[in-house]
């Protein structure tokens, strides 16, 4: 009787851990995603595609590219950080949006790097209004556009967000008239690649770089190759061009077909 | 009850004929040769124990020897290598106004530098040191905004036996060019350009950004013959 109890309080035992189990990933998918600083491992894999002829059928950058910046003594600040760059893109476009500083140089329209008086206090301010490691580590989706928002509508200007990926896959035509209109797009991915591109005569290679956690960047350019052997289409490549917000690899190419990507939206300022 | 008591016993009701007295006489040899045995189990350990230990000693030294003997690695100049991850080190920046070229001079250093400030912009100069130990540099670093072209240009300058984690990767595929004949290795894509050389005890790594179709390998080699340029005016 004391061995049949035994066995029964096991099994109830067993039972319970199972349904647990299966219980917890439930609920923490219904948890919104947050984004936060993702460690970037370099060079996990390369891929070398050799031709006899190709084609740049699509290539395109916002005037003067982007800002890049990094997250400067703040942890988990990929949003602040992303945040920061669509300001400081948009300030050459709408004057004061950073009072006292010019984010390009006029000579050449390009944009001027992370200075430490300007720009921390944009990180930090936008750090605060995003509702940065509050709540979890780094932001959510919500807060970074609301948090963004408010900082344009604290200087006189209001911000909106169009999607651009449509039926789970990134709209490149939606991408590719953003840039043409000198906008940038916001992307919100999960652990995935971007890449570096080498050219060579007769090949390229994609240097691939892992960025290991859930993060946000900006695109600002796109570019398409088609490489062919002989007369036959071998490959074709279609990325977005984009600034990382990471110090070690701070721009690189997003490949369009990439399946870790949760959200999409060209940032509109008037 | 010790093995003398156990053999009283067994001698006092050896000749007993009672059943009962045959099982306790059967009892008592059987405890006696069990004493036996285990006396023998502890005979072979005490033997064998120290032979066991000796052997293991042997191996293991055989194992960590070489490693703990091993000479350091040491660059072509003698010097063991340091090797250091991002995570060992700190930067601050310079004193305002300083360049690296006002610290070569204060502390009569011997490393090039590029000698353009007066078509530079934003320079920001940074000391990388050890994070345990401010008194160690591991590393010096300029960047500035090339006024005349829009490029950003960022120069790494260390001692050739120091590693460091995020600056040491290989350039994949380098091509090369000689410049005060020494070699180069370089790459450039889309967006950006790499280059690296070692001269006379130090390793440089030059980076260029925001770079368009305009930008050529004789930019680098523009870049790297300035470079060679300061150290004769330091001679």
């Amino acid at each position: 009787m004391k061995k049949l109890m035994y066995f029964a309080l096991i099994l109830i035992l067993i039972a319970g851990v199972t349904v647990f189990g299966a219980w917890s990933p439930i609920q923490a998918e219904e948890t919104e995603l947050r984004y936060a600083d993702a460690p970037l491992v370099s060079k996990i894999a390369d891929i070398t595609t050799y031709f006899t002829s190709k084609d740049i059928t699509e290539e395109g950058r916002t005037a003067g590219g982007a800002p890049t910046f990094v997250a400067s003594g703040l942890t988990n600040a990929c949003g602040p950080v992303a945040g920061a760059e669509i300001v400081a893109f948009y300030d050459k476009y709408y004057p004061n949006l950073i009072p006292g500083w010019d984010s390009y140089y006029p000579a050449t329209g390009k944009y001027r790097s992370q200075n430490g008086t300007y720009i921390t206090p944009v990180l930090q301010d936008l750090y605060t209004l995003m509702k940065t490691n509050d709540g979890g580590d780094g932001v959510t989706e919500a807060n970074f556009k609301s948090g963004l928002q408010t900082y344009f509508t604290n200087h006189g200007y209001s911000a909106s967000f169009s999607s651009v990926k449509s039926g789970g896959t990134l709209n490149f035509s939606s991408c590719k008239t953003a840039v043409d209109s000198n906008k940038v797009i916001v992307l919100f991915t999960t652990p995935g690649e971007i890449y570096k591109l080498y050219e060579y005569s007769d090949h390229d290679f994609l240097d691939s770089y892992s960025i290991a956690g859930n993060h946000i960047m900006i695109a600002y350019g796109y570019l398409q190759i088609k490489y062919y052997n002989g007369s036959s289409l071998i490959r074709t490549d279609t990325f977005l061009e984009v600034a990382t917000g990471l110090s070690t690899v701070s721009t690189g190419y997003y490949l369009v077909n990439s399946t870790n990507l949760e959200a999409a939206y060209v940032v509109n300022v008037n | 009850m010790t093995e003398k008591d156990i053999q009283k016993i067994s001698e006092q009701y050896k000749d007993e004929k009672t059943p009962l007295y045959k099982k306790i006489h059967e009892r008592v040899e059987d405890m006696i040769v069990q004493q036996a045995r285990k006396r023998k189990r502890i005979k072979t350990f005490y033997k064998t124990f120290p032979v066991a230990l000796a052997m293991v000693l042997v191996i293991s030294l055989a194992i960590v020897l070489p490693i703990v003997l091993q000479p350091n690695e040491t660059t072509p100049g003698g010097a063991p290598s340091i090797w250091y991850s991002d995570s060992d080190i700190t930067s601050q920046p310079l004193p305002t106004g300083d360049t690296l070229k006002k610290y070569v001079a204060e502390n009569n250093e011997s490393f090039l530098y590029i000698d353009m400030y007066e078509v530079a912009e934003d320079i920001d100069t940074q000391r990388y040191y050890k994070k345990d130990d401010e008194s160690i540099t591991v590393y010096l670093q300029e960047t500035f905004t090339h006024t005349e072209t829009g490029y950003f240009i960022r120069l790494t300058v260390k001692k050739n036996n120091i590693i460091v984690e995020s600056l040491d990767n290989e350039i994949n595929e380098p091509q090369t060019l000689s410049v005060n004949n020494v070699t180069v290795y370089y790459g450039i894509t889309r967006q950006d350009a790499i280059a690296q050389f070692e001269y006379d005890g130090y390793k440089y790594y030059l980076g260029f950004a925001d770079i368009d179709e305009y930008f050529t390998v004789e930019f680098i080699a523009e870049i790297i013959s300035n470079m060679f340029g300061t150290q004769q005016a330091v001679a």
